[in-house]
């Protein structure tokens, strides 16, 4: 008795893991669209990625290589626990490297090393639903994506202009998917919005609380909402990466006293140690 | 059924057997239009190729109801095979099927007969199983997500009229189906997303 196993591998059953497998078919055949799925309490509070660990748990085989990040950075918590929670229920070999990995669990960012078609990206999403702070009943965001009826979130982007002088919404920035639905990237910053556009990789969506996945196909169209007058603009602070100088990477503000002082960073951190290898260490 | 003892007919490793057969799936879905490689070990199931076989393990459990073309449907063993190893109730009516399975792509027509989804859950639609003898790269030719550029795919026997049927099948997006051909070790897939012309 003691050789058998303590959980099921990559400790979902078997029933569950099919009932999401069916759901990911469906939300790639529908991009851009919410399929819901009957998502399982996990062994971590809603709000830790509950929603991207069923995704990558029902995707996942003994011969993939995991990446975990979160804002970009592989040793942060949220990061470090999801690994070793895949190590342990699954065995499969993880790694910090970009190109290494055939499976990218993600918090909010998208790596700055471009991806390839031998991988998949597994979002970690809070709300699905782009239409959810302007419309709050469910009913009603299903039939508004139903009749593609999208007026009210070039509202908001409007009002952002007419308050502010340009659309202020950094993060979470709403997409059209191949022309038909409306769709939120998860809260990453919207630097990160153009790489979902005719991405090689394939891109899962999980919402563990709100019980959605979606998806982006392989090159596939994904556009930011913009106007004419007032185009997408992709924004990063001005300046260069303290450790790496990299000045095409997104940065992270540092507080390094409590005199005022900062510095910047990649928060990539594989993309930053791997530049810091090739030029070496800045002096 | 020859000698096969259908009872044991069944993946060796339940577990990595069938994450095998739905990142097949999977893979071939969002890179549609493109065999790829469908691993199977399993033996026929009458009428049944062991692609579709490895599939149906993979796919369907007593949530999900399955509906099968004539050509299959009066196979008992298949009917056996489905309720002792998936527990899937098998329905007449193919609007309420979540899986459909045919034994060759002639029987396909017309599609609108099955579940194509709501308005408001475009994922309550019927996906379509089929075993085709051949996979050629000349009959049509598609475009749309999953694609860089268009690609030329068919099947052979080739369903008459299917580009007609493929067309109407899309301009009900997000409603339609979706298709996982199946030709012996191979799948390719075309999800309702992808817009087809004749070449």
């Amino acid at each position: 008795m003691s050789d058998l196993p303590e959980y099921n591998f990559a400790y979902l059953d078997e029933q569950t893991k099919r009932m999401i497998r069916r759901a990911i078919l469906k939300a790639i055949a529908i991009p851009g669209y919410q399929t819901p799925f009957a998502s399982r309490e996990m062994p971590m509070p809603y709000g830790w990625g509950t929603g991207g660990v069923q995704v990558t748990a029902a995707i996942l085989g003994t011969d993939d290589v995991l990446k975990v990040i979160d804002q970009g950075s592989d040793d942060t918590t949220n990061a470090v626990s999801i690994r070793k929670f895949f190590a342990r229920t699954a065995g499969v070999r993880t790694t910090t490297r970009t190109p290494e990995a055939t499976i990218i669990q993600t918090r909010h960012r998208i790596p700055e090393t471009a991806l390839g078609e031998h991988q998949v990206i597994v979002y970690q999403v809070p709300i699905p639903e782009p239409l959810r702070f302007l419309e709050p009943r469910e009913t009603e965001t299903r039939r508004m994506h139903a009749l593609e009826d999208y007026g009210v979130m070039h509202v908001k982007l409007y009002e952002d202009i007419a308050q502010h002088g340009h659309i202020a919404t950094a993060y979470a920035y709403p997409v059209k998917v191949d022309e038909r639905y409306v769709m939120d990237p998860s809260p990453t910053p919207k630097f990160d919005n153009p790489k979902m556009n005719q991405c090689p990789a394939l891109q899962l969506f999980g919402a563990g609380r709100e019980k959605r996945i979606y998806a982006i196909p392989p090159y596939t169209r994904v556009v930011s909402l913009d106007f004419e007058d007032h185009p997408f603009e992709r924004t990063r602070i001005s300046g260069a990466c303290s450790l790496c100088n990299s000045t095409k990477a997104f940065l992270d503000e540092v507080i390094t006293d409590d005199q005022g002082g900062r510095a910047f960073m990649c928060s990539d951190t594989d993309y930053c140690e791997q530049a810091r290898s090739r030029i070496g260490p800045l002096s | 059924m020859e000698g096969v003892d259908q009872l044991s007919n069944s993946f060796l490793k339940p577990v990595g057997d069938s994450h095998e057969v739905f990142r097949a799936a999977m893979n071939a879905l969002a890179y549609p239009a493109q065999p790829r490689v469908l691993p199977s070990d399993l033996s026929p199931c009458g009428p049944m190729a062991p692609g579709s076989l490895a599939l149906l393990l993979t796919l369907a459990d007593h949530d999900t109801p399955v509906w099968l073309a004539s050509s299959l449907a009066t196979s008992e063993s298949l009917r056996k095979f489905i309720a002792f190893h998936c527990g899937a109730p098998v329905v007449d009516d193919p609007t309420l099927a979540a899986f459909a399975f045919f034994s060759s792509p002639l029987e396909l027509a017309p599609l609108a007969r099955f579940a194509q989804g709501d308005p408001d859950y475009p994922d309550r639609s019927t996906t379509l199983i089929v075993q085709v003898e051949a996979f050629d790269d000349c009959a049509w030719r598609f475009s749309g997500p999953g694609l860089s550029s268009p690609r030329s795919f068919g099947v052979s026997p080739a369903p008459k009229g299917f580009a007609d049927m493929w067309t109407a099948n899309h301009a009900g997006f997000p409603l339609g189906v979706d298709l996982l051909f199946v030709c012996g070790k191979e799948i390719a897939a075309l999800p309702r997303s992808l817009r087809i012309s004749e070449i």
